[in-house]
C-alpha cells in the first residue's frame, strides 16, 4: 500500500469517527428514552397483553437501528433512503402489529373470570398512524430531491 | 420546497401529536370508568305474557369519562348442552353522553312453548347451560371495546325428581292411594294443576285425579293422592302418566312405572 493510500484510509477513518460516535451517542439516548418506555408499559400493559413486549422489542431495535444509519449518513443521499426505509418500516410495523386496527385479548387472568375475551377496534387511530408516516415519507421524498438539487448545484 | 418540507413536517407532527394524546386521555376516561358506582344492578323481576317469561334487569350506566359513550349493547344468550337457544336478550343504548347518567333495563325472555316442546327435559332435569354474555361500546365514536364472556351456570328443574310412591290399594274403599313428590328447583314459585292417570299391567285406564300444586323455590312438594279404583281392574303393577298444567306452561305426559307396595 502506497502512502498516498495509507494517508487516504487515515482522513477517511478521521472522517468517520465522530460520525460514529454522534450515531451511537443519539442511539444511547433514543435507548434510554425506549427503555424508560418498556418499563412504564411493563407496569399494567404487557401484563394485560403479552405478545406486545416482543412487539415493542422489535420496534424499539428497528428505530435505534434506523436512528444509528440516518445519524451515520448524515450529509449524504443516504440519509433521506433511510429514512423513507423507516417510514416504509412503520407502515407495515403498525398494521400488523395492531392487526389491521383490531385487537382481541384474552382476559380470563386480568378479570379472574374464566371465557372472557376483550376485543378492542381502533381502525381510526391506525389510519392516522399510517397517514402521519406516509406525510413524513412524502416529506423526506421532497427532501431527498431537494438535497440533489442543492448538491449538484 | 424548503417551504413543502416545512408544512409536510409540521402536518406529520401534528398528526403524531393527536395519535399520541388520543390514547392517553381515552386511558383517563377510562380509568373513571373503571371507579365504583359507574354501573349498577337493581333487583330482577319476572313476569309472564304471551307464552314467554320476562326476566328484566334494572341497570344504570353513570358516564363519568370526558367522552360519549355509543352503541352500548348488552346481549345475552342461553343455551343447552346441545347449543339450542333457551333464552335471550339484547338491550341496546343509542348514546349516553359525557357526564349523564341513563337508567335502563335488561330484558331476557324465556320462550316456555320452546321449553315444553323441544326441551321438556329442562323441566324435570337439573344440568348445566352455557351463557354467552357480550357487552360492548364505543367511545369518543372512535373506539369500540367489546368484553365477551362463556360460562356455565347451573341450571335448576321446576319439576325435578317428579316422581310417584308408596301405593297401596284399600280393598274395603276401593280405593288406590299414591303419593306424588317433586322438588323446585328454580328460582321461580311454582303454582298450577298436576294430573295423574292410572294404567294397570293390562294398560287400561282404571282411574285418574288431578291436584293443586304450589311450591316455592327450593321447596320439596309432597302430596297424598286417593283416587277411586275398583277391584276387577287393580294388578299388582301399572304405569302412570303425569300431566302438569300452570298459567306459563304445561307439561307431561311423563311416565312412571308402579308396583303396590305390601
Amino acid at each position: 500500500m502506497g502512502e498516498v493510500e495509507i494517508t487516504e484510509c487515515k482522513n477517511v477513518i478521521k472522517k468517520l469517527i465522530p460520525r460514529v460516535l454522534k450515531a451511537v451517542f443519539w442511539c444511547l439516548l433514543i435507548g434510554v428514552g425506549l427503555l424508560l418506555l418498556k418499563q412504564f408499559l411493563s407496569l399494567f400493559f404487557f401484563n394485560f397483553y403479552p405478545e406486545s413486549q416482543k412487539l415493542f422489542e422489535i420496534f424499539a431495535w428497528t428505530i435505534v437501528f434506523f436512528a444509528f444509519l440516518i445519524k451515520l449518513s448524515e450529509g449524504t443521499i443516504f440519509k433521506y433512503a433511510f429514512m423513507i426505509g423507516r417510514s416504509f418500516f412503520l407502515i407495515l410495523y403498525f398494521i400488523y402489529a395492531t392487526n389491521g386496527g383490531v385487537l382481541t385479548v384474552e382476559a380470563s387472568e386480568f378479570f379472574q373470570a374464566t371465557g372472557m375475551h376483550i376485543q378492542l377496534e381502533f381502525t381510526p387511530l391506525v389510519v392516522l398512524l399510517v397517514l402521519s408516516s406516509l406525510l413524513t415519507m412524502v416529506k423526506d421524498v421532497v427532501a431527498a430531491v431537494n438535497f440533489l438539487n442543492e448538491t449538484s448545484a | 420546497m424548503k417551504y413543502v418540507i416545512r408544512a409536510l413536517g409540521w402536518l406529520s407532527r401534528l398528526i403524531w401529536i393527536a395519535v399520541i394524546l388520543l390514547p392517553i386521555t381515552f386511558g383517563l376516561s377510562m380509568e373513571k370508568l373503571f371507579q365504583p358506582d359507574i354501573i349498577g344492578f337493581g333487583e330482577i323481576t319476572t313476569s309472564f305474557s304471551n307464552g314467554k317469561v320476562r326476566i328484566s334487569m334494572p341497570f344504570y350506566i353513570n358516564n363519568t369519562g370526558y367522552y360519549d359513550l355509543s352503541d352500548v349493547n348488552l346481549t345475552t344468550v342461553l343455551k343447552d348442552s346441545e347449543g339450542r337457544i333457551i333464552a335471550q336478550g339484547e338491550t341496546l343504548l343509542p348514546l349516553i353522553v359525557a357526564g349523564n347518567r341513563i337508567d335502563a333495563f335488561h330484558d331476557v325472555y324465556v320462550s316456555l312453548d320452546k321449553l315444553t316442546e323441544d326441551m321438556e327435559y329442562l323441566l324435570l332435569n337439573d344440568t348445566m347451560l352455557d351463557l354467552n354474555a357480550s357487552f360492548s361500546l364505543r367511545f369518543a365514536y372512535i373506539l369500540k371495546v367489546s368484553l365477551h364472556t362463556n360460562l356455565t351456570i347451573p341450571w335448576g328443574a321446576p319439576l325435578h325428581n317428579l316422581t310417584i310412591s308408596k301405593l297401596t290399594y284399600d280393598l274395603i274403599k276401593g280405593e288406590l292411594t299414591l303419593y306424588a313428590s317433586f322438588e323446585n328447583h328454580s328460582p321461580l314459585t311454582l303454582e298450577g294443576n298436576l294430573q295423574v292417570i292410572i294404567y294397570n299391567n293390562r294398560s287400561e285406564t282404571i282411574g285418574d285425579q288431578s291436584i293443586s300444586v304450589k311450591a316455592s323455590s327450593g321447596e320439596l312438594f309432597l302430596s297424598e293422592i286417593k283416587i277411586p279404583v275398583e277391584f276387577s281392574k287393580i294388578t299388582q303393577n301399572g304405569y302412570v302418566l303425569l300431566y302438569f298444567g300452570a298459567e306459563e306452561f304445561t307439561t307431561g305426559p311423563v311416565k312412571k312405572e308402579w308396583r303396590l307396595s305390601g
